[in-house]
């Protein structure tokens, strides 16, 4: 006769290089095993002690969405562009990225899932995907509410009142939540919105003026911003700083990443159309830099779209910053 | 209360056991909160051991002076209010419980496994990539699949296939060692 199994396996898996995530169902209890290479690692917890499930929706797919797509389309580009084995380079490069986009579209929308209980606040990693983490929660909620007996959203309104801070919110979490918030004027965003402006401005002065100095004051712009970047993120942790404003400062580090990997890319694609990797043209950082702003923009489909993509890119990131650096100075002062 | 899971301000009643995903009052996240009656109870404080008051009354085991009021189901030792440890319906005292916590008897304590079978067949593994290290490594694997045949590996079911396929790699590398030694003695 077969053994009945002590455990039945929910939906989710999260997958690190070598360690492995994934939530068990027991008889009263949630197991949330943890296999690193040759050791398993149980947690447990009991349907009675479960105070709450908070499920919360993150974009972090989109942003991977975004980043493979972007470099599978600009590898494409490249594949096509480019010929003999740089071709095959390029579209060998291009394959997997278009694989992540892919599994990202066909996997959907990412989620943070944590379980409360009296005394902790444990993240469950597997529960990563809001359709995976919604169906895992309707499988628990019937034997959560056999365990404790069920309540209604209409109760727990009338409760609010004498809900303590204690036990649940009160406890200080393994994500270290309840740190109290900082005021933030914002002259770090303010300093990081003013640069993206001023860095459109060069870029587009750079098409017709396309020279040495230009491109030094570029890169030096371009470093600046980061620096910026960096500095407002450090800032705002913690602040009561407008949240599409954080958010903003998030996408502008995204952005500075993928303008950074791309100005790589388009100094690789000069060299090979039009310096032909010449060893001259790369005897030192300012030979190549001289060499590099001697190729006219204009005439070159490349790289003109692609600096009308980072000046409508630094436009459109600066005026939505400057439009919430003002929103959060006027609820500042409300 | 419960708190943003992003941005730590309190969530208001109004958005818990909604079943769909609601704005945070304070980051516009879009979040879910399915709240259960543990919430709202708050968490009992152990209870003190009485004192003795009558001669007829048992003392605890480890504290005398105070009353027994429940023997140990391990051990039967009797034990004040304060010793008496239930552990999912089973009353124990501190000693048991560690016992069991090291001994891995008590099932519900048990936090960690080692799976020996994982170790086996990833030695096996890479052994074939360093083969020359495998002279070493297959009596290592031979001695695990022998040593931990019987022993708990995961928690859930599984079949002895990692075993038995570590046990023949292994077992293929002394053949081929053995029969290098062979060839190698012969030569000579």
């Amino acid at each position: 006769m077969a053994r009945k199994k002590e455990y039945k396996k929910l939906p989710g898996i999260k997958r690190y290089s070598f360690t492995r995530q994934q939530l068990l169902l027991g008889r009263d209890h949630l197991l949330s095993l943890t296999t690193r290479v040759f050791v398993e690692e149980y947690k447990r917890f009991y349907f009675r002690d479960i105070k709450a499930i908070v499920l919360r929706k993150v974009e972090s797919w989109k942003i991977t969405i975004a980043v493979s797509g972007f470099f599978s389309a600009l590898f494409l580009g490249l594949a096509l562009l480019l010929s003999g084995g740089w071709t095959i380079f390029f579209g060998v490069m291009c394959v997997p990225l278009t694989g992540l986009f892919i599994q990202q579209l066909l996997y959907g929308t990412s989620s943070e899932c944590h379980l409360i209980t009296a005394v902790q606040m444990e993240k469950l990693p597997s529960l990563y995907r809001l359709r995976t983490a919604k169906k895992v929660i309707r499988r628990l909620k019937p034997l959560i509410e056999e365990a404790q007996g069920a309540i209604s959203a209409e109760s727990l309104q009338a409760d609010a009142i004498f809900l303590p801070d204690k036990g649940t919110g009160g406890v200080r979490s393994s994500v270290g939540l309840s740190e109290p918030q900082k005021r933030l004027r914002g002259r770090w965003h303010t300093a990081m919105i003013c640069l993206i402006l001023i860095n459109a401005l060069v870029t587009s002065i750079s098409i017709d003026f396309h020279n040495s100095f230009f491109m030094s004051l570029g890169t030096l712009l371009f470093f600046c911003f980061l620096i910026t970047v960096i500095v407002s993120l450090v800032r705002q942790q913690n602040s009561n700083l407008f949240a599409p404003l954080r958010r903003l400062t998030w996408v502008n580090l995204g952005y500075a990443i993928i303008t950074f990997v791309a100005s790589y890319f388009l100094i690789i694609y000069i060299m090979i159309k039009h310096l032909g990797f010449s060893n001259q043209a790369m005897q030192d950082q300012w030979t190549l830099m001289a060499a590099l702003s001697a190729v006219s923009v204009r005439n070159d489909p490349v790289l003109l779209s692609s600096y009308l993509f980072f000046i409508v890119a630094d436009l459109l990131l600066g005026i939505t910053g400057f439009v919430f650096i003002l929103r959060h100075r006027r609820l500042n002062q409300a | 209360m419960i708190k943003c899971t992003k941005c730590a301000s309190p969530l208001d009643a109004d958005i818990y056991n909604k079943n769909q995903l609601s704005p945070c009052p304070n980051c516009g996240v879009p979040i879910r909160v399915d709240a259960f009656p543990a919430l709202l109870q708050n968490v009992t404080p152990g209870e003190n051991g009485e004192r003795l008051i009558l001669d007829d009354d048992a003392g605890c085991y480890y504290h005398p002076d105070k009353k027994a009021v429940i023997a140990c189901e391990s051990c039967g030792r009797f034990l004040c209010a304060l010793c008496d440890l239930e552990m999912h319906g089973r009353h124990l005292c501190a000693a048991c419980l560690e016992t069991g916590t090291k001994t891995k008897s008590i099932k519900t304590l048990e936090t960690r496994r080692t799976l020996y079978d994982n170790m086996a067949l990833h030695i096996s593994i890479v052994s074939l990539l360093f083969w020359f290290f495998s002279f070493i490594t297959a009596p290592v694997v031979i001695y695990l699949v022998v040593r931990h045949w019987r022993s708990q590996s995961s928690i859930m079911p599984r079949t002895k296939i990692r075993f038995m396929a570590a046990f023949l790699i292994a077992g293929l590398q002394i053949a081929a060692w053995s029969w290098g030694v062979y060839a190698l003695i012969r030569l000579t």
